[in-house]
């Protein structure tokens, strides 16, 4: 049974220009609703598998179309079993999707994580310390410098991301931070930046990296706007807040 | 660590994570009965901290994606 495979929502015109080969070989084309397009090709209706080439073919797509027109780039494995129910995807998200669209008009994602070296037990000030005896005493004690630990760890990276945040967010038109995502990864973000800019915010990230040499970071991009499809900011995860 | 790796290589894996977790994490989200969402959002890290912290794993983790152009900038004082 066939279905079609959404690779992205598109603004309309214009057409596609030149064949884009999509998942399973068939063309990527665009089925489109007034000003806007879903991007798609034909497809069975059973999901692809998760391997490095299906990935990178999706991606492929997505980014070819990018090229002469702003994206909202669709998550993998995203099929509907119908023309008409694409169009009624559009129809019904059609004022979500232009916004967006015009958000990432001439504008990409930039991917940055940040890596350090969480700071060592720090000695507990003395009227932290519970004094005395038991096992219930010590459990407690125990407790209460895990518990101050976490939080002198969680306002030290804090402030380190404040810093590095704070010069590189005026480069950018947006930005989705996870902080602490894991212990070892300070940030994890996404800059919504212009094209013309992507430059500049290179060299923003390089001067952050001479500024804290203890730090390590890696910056990919550019990349379609996987992190700015929609207008509601990620939630923070902290990886200490067990 | 990543500087012993061949940068190529290094690049590679690095560009299929991140693109990893975009795709299945990020992006439009189209409610439907066809859509099949497989969001595990530690993956990306679990390989991150694999690349990390041990070459002897990424190297055997090694993948055959062609090279993507400069997509990806690795920037570490190891």
């Amino acid at each position: 049974m066939q279905g079609h495979y959404i690779y992205g929502i598109v603004s309309f015109p214009p057409e596609l220009s030149g064949e884009i080969p999509g998942l399973g070989g068939n063309p990527a084309r665009l089925l489109p609703r007034g000003d806007v397009a879903a991007v798609v090709s034909r497809s069975t209706l059973t999901s692809w598998p998760l391997d490095d080439a299906h990935l990178t073919l999706h991606e492929a797509v997505v980014e070819e179309v990018m090229k002469s027109r702003p994206i909202l780039p669709a998550r993998f494995n995203t099929l509907l079993r119908t023309e008409e129910a694409v169009i009624a995807l559009l129809d019904e998200r059609a004022r979500d999707f232009r916004l967006a669209l015009e958000r990432v008009r001439g504008r990409v994602e930039m991917g940055l994580r940040v890596l350090w070296e969480p700071p060592g037990e720090s000695e507990v000030p003395a009227d932290q310390e519970i004094e005395g005896g038991g096992p219930g005493t010590e459990y407690l004690s125990r407790r209460l410098k895990e518990e101050w630990h976490r939080a002198k760890l969680l306002q030290a990276g804090e402030r380190l991301i404040q810093e590095l945040d704070a010069p590189l967010r005026s480069l950018a038109i947006e930005s989705r931070l996870q902080r602490f995502p894991t212990n070892r990864f300070l940030i994890a973000g996404a800059y919504l930046v212009d094209r013309h800019r992507v430059d500049a915010f290179r060299e923003g990230v390089m001067t952050a990296r001479e500024r804290f040499p203890r730090l390590r970071f890696l910056l990919t991009g550019p990349w379609p706007p996987y992190h700015f499809v929609n207008g509601a900011p990620d939630g923070t995860v902290h990886a200490f807040a067990a | 660590m990543l500087a012993d790796l061949e940068p190529r290589v290094a690049e590679q894996r690095i560009t299929l994570l991140e693109t990893l977790d975009r795709v299945l994490n990020k992006g439009v989200f189209i409610a439907g009965d066809l859509t099949i969402s497989v969001a595990d959002v530690d993956l990306i890290f679990v390989g991150l901290r694999l690349l990390l912290s041990s070459v002897e794993t990424a190297r055997a983790l090694r993948l055959t994606r062609e090279a993507s152009s400069d997509r990806c900038q690795w920037k570490a004082d190891n």
